[in-house]
């Protein structure tokens, strides 16, 4: 739809007076029992307002939601990628705001049968399943978490869920909010700024070197698997941290829209690793802005899996604004029918001797449909910059597509570019030798393909390689959709 | 064996429409409506998308005629390229000279003359050689529309009609020399036709009057290789440093037939060339080749298709370019196989080689592939000279600035030994090598 068809109020004249009958209207303020509420469908500055009123949010924030809620309205739809798709998305039939307990309440009998299949040949435990189906929304991890929480809390690591983090470190969420990613970014950055709810925010202290990964999952928050997440991460200088962002399990959810914005800052020789698995079912449109900003000397790692969606659209991107900072981008996407996975990267060098290595792996089957879309760009004063982009991509059969579309400008002489992609289907040769060994047809190419991913699958942590080995199994079999 | 194909234009040219009408007017009746359709869809299209990478790294809108109204051609060429006096026809088969987008002359080798050769004006073959021209003029045009196309189609003065007769081979090349002057709009569009089963070469020669000379030339070309014909096809672009370019060359390969294109791009304050290449049937080979080398303040953009309509046949393309100064390069590339390109074996090269701090080169190619059981690769590169290579060309007592000119030398050489013609290739490597001494 247009936005030109929607009538509406624009910049700060437009949100004057918005929420002055917001205690009758809804009845909200202190009373807990009001916690029954959902938005209305369809997003407008009412919308925005209640939902930063209900959040008892500061007054900026309130504002920085009604401005980037102009953003989005004024903003065209993308004219690039799968426009049809994204042109289908209606906006008006959605719930921008939907408050934890009501998804709670979702029944466990809603959840469709291929997601609850999945989860058996997965052996996911039941709690975990209902998690997962957003049926129940916490996790039996409690316990594990608590622990985790008083280890992280005595190195000075804050780990919280979003709202929490702007709550309690107004401060630094002020500072850096927006900072990475602004709403004027893209349409649904902004869409995501002025309606965002849920996400984690981190902060890692100097020096400090969190062991283990910090994962959402073990997070108690109700909200963390919402449509509009909001993560920012802030690693100080020196410090290490790994955040690990969804997981291999299908995640159903009857919301056809997600669209979360990830803001990383890495200060001067501080490493992030951020991982995502991304497993949304099969109704989903997954269009997501992920950003870093890596200063001198720091390492940025964007680790991303695409299985699951209708259509995801997402480019992690690094900004490396100091001498000698690198980034690294493995992602791998797996397209079966019905789903186009247009994921890629993009990373700007502005800055001396910054490196970057881009490793993209696509699988497309029964009619699916992967595109690698990225972006290097290398400033002029980016000298000794070293760029290496490589795509590979595998087609399991003639009805599926795989497209690549890598752009590299580069405005200064002393750097060095290198981009290489291929496109095969799985090598003739490579299945007859596995079957001479007694494998069948399925379980060889299964190997292949397990073989295909694997740079992407050995920098997962265990567990996660193990599940993610599973389900590539369970789609190969066609098991799954 | 020459023929005159001079035609003067009736009256001042000032709108479009008045243009076409009495361009139009020398043509067979069928070509003049065609014309004023190719205006109509002209008028009524929108400036192409710069969202889309075709016209990402190059504003569509200098390439609008703006202020600027058609040229009428010059009817005097001017002195002649050393291939073109080649009376003997020892090296070359024929020749066509041309002016402002006209062709003003063209001769032939005698010796060819029973094997029915044309290389005229398009103009002339419109009217002369209706059963060839008419059923291929336009046809490889973009259904979807380009704008800068259909603004060629509409006010194209002339062009060059080349058409190689079923069977015949030909073993020199053909040589079409074409200078462009003033700075008005200068439009033409040539149809090549290799026949089934036959064999040519052609290299199209293009140059300014002068240094000041700065026309806004747009030029179609469509280029079609009948079933198991092998066609060679080289565009040498040297024009002065003012010239704004804009070819669109949209090539047909059937089953069984060869093409190589060879573009060398060295002249023009600002270049856009298009190239499209169709393989509609099993067995073909394409190769697409192109050296950039730019200096000064050109930007040269160069964008390419790989279309495998149907597959078991080849294609290769290999770019390589070379910025200097504050130049630019933008190459954006596309290699599809289609839904029928089953067997398809393709690749797409793009390498640059920039020169000095303030040089730019962008570089998309892309990958669209709707089967599977294909072959496709490609690979895009940037950087510099290779510092160790310098350094072992120094300890064989080679000077660094001697280095430098070899290895940039040696980067395009691949590329321009593939120029057909001696005289035509040697003064490539001579034009490059004058850049060098300049840049390096």
């Amino acid at each position: 739809m247009s936005d030109t068809t929607v009538d509406r109020p624009k910049g700060a004249a437009g949100t004057a007076g918005l929420g002055d009958d917001y205690d009758t209207k809804y009845g909200f303020h202190d009373d807990e029992s009001a916690y029954d509420f959902k938005s209305k469908k369809g997003v407008d500055h009412e919308v925005v307002e209640m939902i930063s009123r209900y959040k008892k949010e500061p007054d900026w924030m309130r504002e920085v939601r009604h401005n980037a809620l102009d953003v989005f309205l004024s903003k065209p739809m993308p004219t690039w990628g799968s426009t049809e798709l994204l042109n289908s998305i209606d906006f008006e039939n959605i719930h921008y705001y939907v408050r934890a307990s009501e998804r709670q309440a979702q029944d466990w009998d809603d959840v469709p049968e291929s997601v609850k299949n999945t989860f058996e040949k997965l052996g996911i435990p039941e709690a975990e399943r209902k998690f997962l189906a957003g049926v129940t929304a916490q996790y039996e991890s409690e316990v594990v978490y608590h622990s985790l929480r008083e280890d992280l809390e005595k190195l000075g690591v804050i780990f919280t869920d979003m709202d929490t983090g702007l709550r309690e470190y107004e401060d630094v969420v002020r500072e850096h909010f927006t900072s990475v990613i602004p709403a004027e970014d893209n349409k649904f950055a902004a869409l995501n700024t002025a309606v965002w709810s849920g996400g984690s925010f981190v902060y890692v202290p100097k020096g400090v070197e969190v062991a283990i990964p910090l994962q959402a999952y073990f997070r108690i928050n109700t909200e963390n698997m919402g449509q509009f997440e909001r993560t920012l991460i802030i690693a100080d200088e020196g410090s290490k941290v790994h955040y690990i962002e969804g997981c291999t399990a299908p995640t159903y959810s009857s919301d056809s829209l997600h669209s979360a914005v990830v803001e990383l800052i890495a200060r001067p020789g501080s490493t992030i690793r951020y991982t995502t698995i991304q497993n949304w079912s099969k109704n989903v449109y997954n269009l997501v802005t992920k950003r870093a900003i890596a200063e001198a000397g720091s390492r940025v790692e964007w680790i991303d899996g695409n299985l699951g969606s209708k259509l995801t659209m997402k480019y992690p991107a690094v900004y490396l604004v100091g001498e000698g900072a690198h980034a690294e981008i493995l992602s791998v996407a797996f397209s079966s029918s019905d789903q186009h996975q247009d994921a890629g990267s993009k990373v700007i060098h502005a800055a001396p001797r910054t490196t970057s290595v881009i490793t993209s792996k696509s699988i497309s089957k029964d009619g699916g449909r992967g595109t690698y879309r990225g972006l290097v760009k290398v400033h002029e004063g980016a000298e000794g910059s070293k760029v290496n982009v490589k795509c590979d991509a595998l087609l399991l059969d003639d009805r599926s597509r795989s497209d690549t579309y890598p752009t590299m400008e580069v405005d200064d002489e002393a750097v060095s570019i290198e981009h290489e992609a291929t496109v095969s289907k799985v090598g003739e040769e490579q299945l007859y030798y596995l079957m001479s060994r007694g494998l069948d047809q399925d379980a060889a190419t299964t190997l292949i393909v397990n073989g295909f991913i694997e740079p992407f699958t050995k920098e997962l942590p265990m567990e996660y390689a193990v599940e993610l080995n599973r389900l590539i199994q369970l789609e190969m079999e066609g098991a799954i959709g | 064996m020459s023929t005159d194909h001079m035609n003067v234009d009736a009256g001042p040219e000032t709108s479009l429409r008045d243009v076409v009408t009495t361009r139009g007017g020398n043509d067979p009746a069928w070509l003049a409506t065609a014309r004023q359709d190719a205006l109509s869809a002209y008028e009524a299209s929108s400036l192409p998308d710069r969202v889309q990478h075709l016209w990402r790294y190059t504003d569509p809108q200098r390439f609008l005629p703006g202020e600027r109204t058609p040229t009428t051609p010059d009817s005097h060429f001017g002195d002649l390229p050393a291939d073109c006096q080649d009376a003997t026809y020892e090296h070359v088969a024929g020749y066509a000279l041309a002016r402002d987008g006209r062709v003003l002359r063209s001769a032939l080798d005698p010796l060819i003359a029973d094997k029915k050769v044309v290389l005229t004006d398009l103009c002339t073959a419109a009217r002369e050689h209706e059963d060839l021209v008419r059923p291929r003029l336009f046809s490889l045009l973009d259904a979807g529309g380009d704008k800068f196309e259909q603004l060629s189609a509409a006010t194209f003065a002339g062009g060059t009609f080349f058409h190689v007769p079923r069977n015949v081979t030909i073993d020199r090349p053909f040589v079409v020399a074409h200078r462009v002057g003033g700075d008005g709009l200068i439009a033409s569009r040539s149809l090549l036709v290799a026949g089934e089963g036959s064999e040519a070469t052609i290299v199209f020669d293009l140059t300014s009057v002068g240094d000041d000379d700065a026309p806004l030339r747009h030029e179609g070309l469509e280029i079609h290789v009948e079933p198991g014909a092998r066609l060679h096809v080289a565009f040498v672009q040297a024009c002065g440093k003012r010239v704004t370019h804009a070819p669109v060359i949209r090539c047909r390969v059937e089953r069984d037939a060869a093409l190589e294109t060879v573009s060398v791009a060295l002249g023009g304050a600002l270049v856009k060339s298009l190239q499209t290449t169709e393989l509609v049937g099993k067995g073909s080979d394409v190769r697409v080749l192109g050296i950039v080398f730019a200096n000064g303040r050109q930007h040269i953009d160069h964008h390419t298709l790989q279309d495998h309509v149907i597959g078991r046949n080849t294609s290769n393309l290999d770019y390589r370019t070379v910025v200097a100064d504050r130049a630019r390069s933008s190459y954006t590339g596309n290699l599809r196989i289609g839904l029928d390109g089953v067997g398809a074996d393709a690749h797409q090269s793009n390498h640059n080689m920039l020169l000095s701090k303030k040089a730019r080169a962008d570089t998309i190619p892309e990958l669209e592939i709707l089967t599977n059981d294909v072959t496709c690769s490609h690979a895009a590169a940037c950087g510099p000279i290779d510092e160790e290579m310098i350094t072992f060309c120094q300890s064989r007592g080679i000077s660094p600035r001697d280095a430098r000119t070899l290895i940039v030398t040696g980067f395009l050489e691949p590329i321009v030994e593939r120029v057909p013609g001696q005289q035509l290739r040697e003064r490539v490597r001579s034009a490059v090598a004058d850049r060098l001494d300049r840049v390096v």
